[in-house]
Order: structure tokens, then C-alpha cells, then sequence
């Protein structure tokens, strides 16, 4: 029992040592500062968005205080409508993962709904089309991937949430999937994998909305996401 | 082997693990004074970013209370429900607001682009806001 609480307490010792040992002081600075600058970003991102709410507040009040401004409203339902004529959308399989062959569909874009700080959540249901998994894969793990075509050629359902932000006259909708989740329960177990795959390859790049308007010089100057709407106010 | 030789052999191992770590870093760095000083400094940053975590856990908690204070606001000025529609102060000249059918969105995925028009009624008043309820369509070029 002594000898092996010794044991123990080497054991944590030398465990110590190397942790220590590990502790680059370059690499903690490195992760220490791009942890700064994640926060300091987020934390100006809080300050505006709190900033823009206080004054759409206060123009809806006093509505001189808007000036000669004017603002296009955009209901979730609005939204979904626009959505469901931009679908099915049909990606290839390479957009999801390289080795993968045939097409995705996005069939449709349902469940909007406005988020504080500038966002949406929404739900795309997604299906396979004759796809196929063209890595190499070793005898053994065939079935799974079977497995997994199937369950994509069944499609899928995938909660995203989008962050809008406004960029000069344009609006960019960068989507971040949160989960998914496959129809069929072969794809039990592949659920983080897809979630992975869809933020780092099909929504990696953001949609760009340009909102120029045809015929005038008018340009957006505020977007604002309450529970209500999609706002763009604009200076004629 | 008997345990205090195998005490002495684990002893043995963690001075060499810990002269090697050191004859590590050293090579890494010879001016150990030089990795002082940035440990005071990560101790610092360290410290702020706690700061930081617990101002931003402050802040997150402000921008629900702003997200749901708006919305009653828009809810309170008659302007919660809109669907797709224009609005501008009622005592300022309706300028800017686009003409019915006039592009005022455009989308350009990978493979097909997209153009969003809308049909606007006539403004009537709604509280202190002139409001055009319109008729969103999205048409594929």
C-alpha cells in the first residue's frame, strides 16, 4: 500500500514536471492573446449591438430623431417565404466533404426565427442525391459507410444560425451549423461529423447580400434584428 | 527488484525528464530571464482576460435585456407586425423608399443569382410612422 501511494506520488510528481515542462511560455502567450482579441471583439460586438438597439429605441419614440431615413421591415415569415423560392438548392457533394461524390439538395429553409446581436436561427432540410463516399475504405468499415450514404441520400435536418452584419451596402449571412440531425437512424453517430463538415467546407464562406436599390443613391446605414423583424434602415 | 530500487529508478527518470525539459528550453531559449518576463506578462493577460470574460458575461446579459426592450418598443410605436413593408417618420417626406418593382436585394450564389423585388400599396399611417405594406417576390434573372 506505501509502495504504491509512492507510486502514486512519483507518478504525480514527474506528471507535474512534464505539464510544466509542456507550458511553452510563447505558446501560452500566443493562445492568451488571440483569446484577448476573441473577447475584446465579442465585447464591441455586445457594446454595438446594445448601441443600435438604444437607438432604434429612441427613434421609435421620437421618430424625428430618424431623421429622413426610412427602413425596409422583413418579418421571419417574409424571410421563409423568400427562402422557399431560392429552393431546392442543389450543391455538390464535394461542397460537404472531398471525397464525396453526387449532389447535396437543400430542399428547404423553415423555422425562422430573429436571435439577439444581429441573427437568425433557421432549419435546412437537406438530402443526398446519388451520393457516394470515393475515399479508400478498408473492408472492414464498408458497411458504414453504406451506412452513411444511406442515411444522407435520407436526408437530414440542420439547425443553423446565422450572423448578419452589414458591410458597406451589402449584408453578409455567415450560417453556423449547430446541429444536424439524419432522418433515418443509420445516420446515428455521423451527426457531428456532418455538423463539422458543413461548417468547415458549405458555410465557410458567407452569403453576400447586396442591398442597393435600383433607380436610387439611397444606402443602407443600419441593420438591426429585433424579436419582431429584419430591419435595414437606409439614408436616402 | 526490490521497491526501493524501483523508487530510485522512477526518481532517476523524473531528474532526467526534468534535465532534459530544461536543457529544452534553454536550447529554446537562453535568456531565461527573457521567459521570465513574458510569464509575468502571460500572468497578466491572463488576468485581464478573466476580466474580459466576466465584462463580456455582463454584457451578453445587456444585449438580451436590449433585444427584448426593442421589440416591445416596435410592439408599443404599432410596428410589430409588418411582414414585408417600408416605413419612414411620419412628419418627414417620404423619400428613398424604393418604387414597386424596383430591385432591392440581390443574391449571387455559386450557380443562379437571385433579385428581390417588392409591391408596395400606398402609405397610410400607422402611430407616427407612414407605412407601405408590400409584397415581397423573389425572381431568378
Amino acid at each position: 500500500m506505501r509502495a504504491a501511494s509512492r507510486w502514486s506520488a512519483m507518478g504525480l510528481v514527474a506528471w507535474t514536471g512534464l505539464m510544466g515542462c509542456a507550458s511553452d511560455p510563447r505558446a501560452r502567450m500566443m493562445a492568451l492573446e488571440q483569446e484577448n482579441a476573441r473577447l475584446t471583439q465579442a465585447t464591441q460586438a455586445a457594446d454595438e449591438a446594445v448601441r443600435a438597439s438604444a437607438e432604434y429605441s429612441e427613434e421609435l419614440q421620437s421618430p424625428a430623431k430618424a431623421g429622413n431615413t426610412f427602413s425596409l421591415y422583413y418579418a421571419p415569415a417574409t424571410l421563409e417565404q423568400a427562402a422557399s423560392r431560392m429552393v431546392p438548392y442543389r450543391m455538390p457533394g464535394r461542397d460537404f466533404h472531398s471525397k464525396l461524390a453526387g449532389d447535396i439538395v437543400v430542399e428547404r429553409l423553415t423555422d425562422f426565427r430573429p436571435l439577439s446581436r444581429n441573427r437568425l436561427a433557421c432549419r435546412a432540410h437537406l438530402r443526398g442525391d446519388n451520393v457516394r463516399y470515393t475515399g479508400k475504405v478498408p473492408s472492414f468499415a464498408k458497411g458504414q459507410v453504406r451506412d452513411f450514404e444511406r442515411a444522407v441520400a435520407a436526408g437530414a435536418v440542420a439547425d443553423l444560425e446565422v450572423q448578419l452584419t452589414l458591410e458597406g451596402s451589402s449584408v453578409q449571412a455567415r450560417a453556423q451549423a449547430v446541429q444536424a440531425r439524419f432522418n433515418s437512424k443509420e445516420g446515428a453517430g455521423y451527426e457531428r461529423q456532418l455538423t463539422d463538415e458543413m461548417n468547415q467546407r458549405a458555410l465557410r464562406l458567407p452569403l453576400v447580400f447586396d442591398l442597393s436599390i435600383q433607380g436610387t443613391s439611397a444606402t443602407p446605414r443600419r441593420l438591426m434584428v429585433t424579436g419582431n423583424h429584419v430591419i435595414v434602415t437606409y439614408t436616402p | 527488484m526490490n521497491i526501493s530500487s524501483r523508487g530510485g529508478l522512477a526518481a532517476l527518470c523524473v531528474l532526467l525528464a526534468t534535465v532534459g525539459c530544461a536543457s529544452r528550453s534553454a536550447g529554446r531559449n537562453p535568456n531565461m530571464a527573457s521567459d521570465a518576463s513574458m510569464e509575468k506578462r502571460a500572468d497578466a493577460l491572463e488576468e485581464r482576460n478573466q476580466q474580459l470574460r466576466e465584462e463580456l458575461r455582463r454584457k451578453e446579459a445587456e444585449v438580451e435585456q436590449s433585444f427584448a426592450a426593442v421589440t416591445r418598443a416596435e410592439d408599443a410605436a404599432q410596428l410589430g407586425s409588418l411582414g414585408c413593408a417600408g416605413a419612414t417618420p411620419s412628419a418627414s417626406p417620404a423619400r428613398g423608399l424604393p418604387r414597386s418593382g424596383a430591385v432591392h436585394a440581390k443574391l449571387a450564389l455559386q450557380r443562379q443569382s437571385y433579385r428581390v423585388t417588392t409591391s408596395f400599396t400606398p402609405a397610410r399611417t400607422v402611430g407616427t410612422w407612414k407605412v407601405s405594406q408590400g409584397t415581397c417576390q423573389v425572381a431568378s434573372p
